[in-house]
């Protein structure tokens, strides 16, 4: 404990100018202290702070970003004040920074050696031959095979799991003490993420580098980092060792975070719990603890004054009142006493929902490619499934596995190529006009992205009573009551309907696109990574919503995502996709603990879980 | 890169096989016998008719294109109708003229384009970009009449250095020919060199903000290195699509300047042969043209391809 810490952050601010002349206030007295060799975790929801940290750091801040307090000492040497020269000489050479998007962050008309030579060169590099020599040396450092052979290879030809290893071989190139890393994982499947994540443990044990690893992803911080830092609203609410903050959370904004992370051991039917409210508007100014809009535990003084990051017990320190005043009065007591429960995470509760009716929708071994004659890809490959009304069955696969062509198909989006859809026991397959409209009415789609699916021009009202327009329901004039019993009934204020979507937040849209597919009443609910966008706070409530929604309307879902956790609490049963194939189909909690599938058993593997769950009592009613 | 030029090939060939149909059936649709207008109004039918035999124009249609075909692989045009002297040295000279005076201005072009692009795309200073965007208004919207007007006024009449009009060939006589060459290159690069410009600069800008660019600052790159490595080979391959259909634009272009400057490149020759409807200089002068423009687009396809690998690919 007595090594000078190699990197040692201290109050820092940062401030964007807003299109309106006011100022966000994005990152607010964030201090911690990084150790050679040391792994820490930033943790916390989408705006909390966490990339425009990073950045800061390296004295990248985009826009009218800028460092308007504190100190950014790496050994010894103040980052926030240095010149342009000293920064270029600390980029790459001392902190390195991977990128979350890979797709992205390599240029694509340079082969991937041109990429680490062009680094290799700007430290110093200047033999041509040794620098290809040190590129293959990289590229087989961070594994990818026939490493001179790609190294003529452009980013198009390599997966988007290889490009991320590029991008680390790149920012390993020079030899940097400290490694950024900003999502590494977020744009990949699990199992690609579980290689990268090894990839970066073993590389920050071999070489010596300290690892400052950015997820959202509890189950990525458990996995991949000795000491966690919590964001919140752009300020550090916890940091203490990951193994300590992961079980036994001081503030409460991480217990309700850790609380609404769906866990893979959860079996099917527990209710997630979510965070009621929403983060602070940084553009407003902050009086008191930043959390304190949203905390179950907030006391009058949380409203007027900020909670100092102080001891809250062991090594950990929160923002927190409550939490440090328990601290020390445990430490009053002595060593063993400490047993007053910090901000207790409320207990998973089981969701009481009746047994699936009769079978609605039925797919007897659809088929469907795309493509042109030279290349054909196909999507679905014999693919059958039965839902029942009130029945959840999920559908989880990786990126490219064929899942969204399944939706679609389903929702009679695109046609199939093959096989037979059956509506209630009736062929579907290929309706003509009339039916058509029929079947589109009682089956309707969640889309994943809830910025894009909504048309910005209309009005939240008019976006709702689309479909009730289309398929003609209701007279004009009781549409407008019919509009805000939906908006009601998905939890919103049914004033919502005259405003435009920009002004709501992701996990509202998304409950906006949720009441435009209820508005025309359909049987089947059709949800294509309907919380794949969202914060785990917010994935809670819309996951809430919908099972509440299901057991209230009887609604048959299918319901997509890529987290095998999510799928397997709100599922009845779940099928496995792969290459447009299902490869397993099962009793939701059976899969997962008993998965046949080499292929399941190798997402379950890949998933990486936060902290072992407590026990759930069983439910009520069967 | 070979296989794309082979994938490319024959549609070219087909366009221009295409495009010789076309001019043949169109300058024949035409109104106006070309040996009544050879003839005079005071000819005897049978001086017509001699003429009209003596330039194959009894034959059938099909026979007299087949006929052309067969002359332009040999290269032998025959000779021209009313000016005098053979369709193919007559094309010949002009052709010397006008692709010097569109080299000239090509070179402009890119040397003016690349400066105004990458000074505006990355220039910190006000007062240069400020300038930059000022020349680029004006070279877009002032005519090249004007410009050609004004260049003549600066430097020939005003300054005294350099000539107002006529041509000297750039090969016979590099040093003179050069002086010749100048404005009316000049003339005709501007307007084009500020569209290039303004590309230029917009795709720099766009590839500046990219994600990889960020990647680069973070490794530690100069900033330098990062225009000419990450961003320039980014903005590129649309400019040099861009440039391609300039090319047109100069070849059209170069008509009018020719005008201004007195310049005897393929224009003025357009110009007399339609005036004295010589029909067999019109109609080979059109193809020439079709077949340049066929082959600056290939050329372009063939440098964007070059460029940017996902093309060849494809
Ligand atoms: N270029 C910018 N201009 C203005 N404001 C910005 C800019 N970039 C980020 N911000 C603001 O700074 C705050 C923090 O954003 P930041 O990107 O650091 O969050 P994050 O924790 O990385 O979120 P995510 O998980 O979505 O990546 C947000 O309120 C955001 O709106
Ligand atoms: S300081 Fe108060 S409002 Fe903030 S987290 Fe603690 S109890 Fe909640
Ligand atoms: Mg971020």
């Amino acid at each position: 404990m007595t090594t000078p810490p190699l990197l040692e952050v201290r109050g820092l601010d940062v401030e964007f100018t807003t299109p309106d002349g006011g100022t966000l206030h994005a990152v607010r007295d964030v201090s911690f202290t990084l150790r050679r060799g040391e792994t820490l975790a930033v943790v916390g929801e989408s705006g909390s702070g966490k990339s425009t940290t990073a950045l800061a750091l390296l004295r990248m801040l985009p826009g009218t970003g800028r460092i308007s307090g504190g100190t950014v000492r790496l050994d010894g040497e103040d980052l926030a004040t240095a010149g342009e020269d000293r920064l270029r000489a600390v980029r790459g050479a001392r902190i390195g920074m991977v990128f979350q998007d890979p797709m992205t962050a390599l240029n694509p008309v340079l082969t991937v050696g041109r990429h680490l030579d062009e680094v290799l060169r700007a430290h110093g590099g200047t033999d041509k031959r040794a620098r290809r020599a040190r590129a293959v040396e990289l590229l087989r450092l961070v594994g990818i095979p026939d490493p001179e052979r790609r190294l003529d290879d452009h980013p198009h030809q390599f997966s988007g799991g290889q490009r991320q290893r590029v991008l680390i071989a790149m920012a390993l190139a020079g030899e940097p003490d400290v490694l950024l890393a900003d999502e590494p994982t977020t744009a990949l499947d699990a199992t690609v993420q579980d290689q990268i994540l090894t990839l970066l443990g073993e590389l920050t044990r071999t070489t010596g580098t300290a690892l400052v690893l950015i997820t959202h992803n509890m189950g990525v911080v458990a996995r991949s980092c000795a000491r966690v830092l919590v964001l919140y609203g752009g300020t550090v609410v916890e940091d203490g060792p990951t193994a300590e903050v992961l079980t036994r959370p001081r503030h409460p904004y991480t217990a309700g975070l850790l609380a609404a992370v769906p866990r893979l051991s959860a079996p099917s039917g527990t209710r997630l719990t979510g965070i009621p409210g929403t983060p602070p508007d940084l553009s407003l100014p902050l009086t008191g603890c930043a959390f304190a809009a949203r905390c179950a535990l907030a006391e009058d003084r949380c409203h007027t004054a900020a909670p100092p990051l102080a001891d809250a017990g062991g090594t950990v320190r929160a923002a927190c009142f409550p939490a440090a005043e328990r601290a020390a009065r445990a430490a009053l007591a002595g060593p063993d006493e400490d047993t007053e429960p910090p901000a207790a995470p409320p207990v998973p509760a089981r969701i009481d929902r009746p047994a699936p009716g009769r079978v609605v929708l039925t797919a007897e071994s659809l088929s469907k490619t795309y493509g042109s004659r030279r290349r054909r890809f196909t999507a679905l490959d014999g693919v059958s499934l039965t839902l029942a009304a009130g029945e959840t069955l999920g559908i989880v696969g990786e990126s490219g596995s064929g899942k969204s062509t399944l939706a679609r198909v389903l929702a009679h989006a695109h046609p199939a190529d093959g096989g037979r859809i059956l509506l209630d026991g009736r062929d579907v397959t290929r309706p003509g006009r009339a039916e058509l409209h029929a079947v589109r009415r009682r089956v309707q789609m969640v889309f994943q992205d809830p910025y894009a699916s909504l048309n910005p021009r209309m009005t939240v009202g008019e976006i709702v009573a689309e479909p009730l327009r289309a398929f003609a329901i209701g007279a004009p004039g009781e549409r407008a009551d019919r509009v805000a019993e939906l908006l009601r009934l998905v939890g919103l204020d049914p004033a919502a309907a005259d405003r435009h979507p920009r002004s709501f937040s992701g996990g509202q849209r998304q409950r906006i696109g949720i009441a435009r597919a209820l508005a025309p009443e359909p049987d089947v609910l059709i949800c294509d990574e309907p919380v794949s966008a969202l914060d785990v706070s917010v994935q809670a409530q819309i996951v809430g919503l919908l099972t509440d929604l299901q057991r209230d309307l009887g609604l048959a879902l299918v319901f997509i995502a890529h987290d095998l956790a999510v799928v397997r609490q709100v599922s009845h049963r779940i099928a496995v996709m792969h290459d447009g194939r299902i490869v397993e189909t099962g009793g939701a909690d059976e899969l997962c603990e008993h998965p046949r599938d080499p292929y399941t058993r190798a997402l379950l593997a890949a998933a990486p879980e936060p902290v072992p769950v407590r026990r759930v009592p069983e439910a009520v009613s069967a | 890169m070979r296989g794309y030029l082979l994938r490319r090939l024959p549609s070219a060939l087909l366009v221009l096989l295409a495009a010789s149909f076309l001019v043949f059936a169109v300058l024949r649709l035409v109104p106006g016998d070309p040996a009544a207008v050879l003839a005079g109004p005071d000819a005897s039918p049978e001086t017509e008719a001699a003429i009209r035999a003596r330039l194959g124009l009894d034959a059938p249609l099909p026979t007299q294109y087949v006929r052309w075909l067969g002359d332009l692989l040999t290269g032998d045009l025959g000779p021209s109708y009313a000016i005098g002297g053979r369709t193919a040295d007559l094309i010949g000279d002009g052709l010397g003229a006008t692709v010097e005076l569109t080299l000239g201005a090509l070179l402009f072009v890119v040397v003016l384009g690349a400066a105004f692009g990458i000074l505006g795309a990355t220039a910190r200073n006000r007062w240069v970009l400020g300038t930059v965007r000022v020349l680029t208004t004006g070279a877009l919207a002032v005519p090249p009449f004007v410009t050609g007007v004004l260049l003549v006024l600066l430097f020939s009449v005003l300054l005294g250095v350099l000539p107002p009009g006529g041509r000297v060939p750039l090969l016979a006589a590099p040093d003179l020919g050069v002086q010749y060459l100048l404005l009316p290159s000049l003339c005709l690069a501007l307007p084009s060199a500020a569209v290039l410009g303004r590309y230029l600069k917009d795709g720099i800008e766009r590839a500046l903000a990219e994600d990889y660019v960020r990647t680069a600052t973070a490794a530690g790159i100069t900033p330098r290195r990062i225009l000419r490595r990450h961003a320039l080979p980014n903005a590129l391959p649309p400019v040099v699509t861009l440039l391609g259909m300039q090319t047109g634009h100069l070849l059209g272009g170069a008509v009018l300047v020719e005008a201004i400057f007195a310049w005897p490149g393929l224009g003025q020759l357009a110009e007399q042969a339609l005036v004295r409807r010589d029909y067999p200089v019109v109609r080979d002068l059109l193809l020439l043209l079709v077949t340049v423009f066929v082959l600056v687009q290939l050329l372009t396809d063939l440098v964007h391809a070059w460029l940017d690998p996902r093309i060849r690919w494809e």
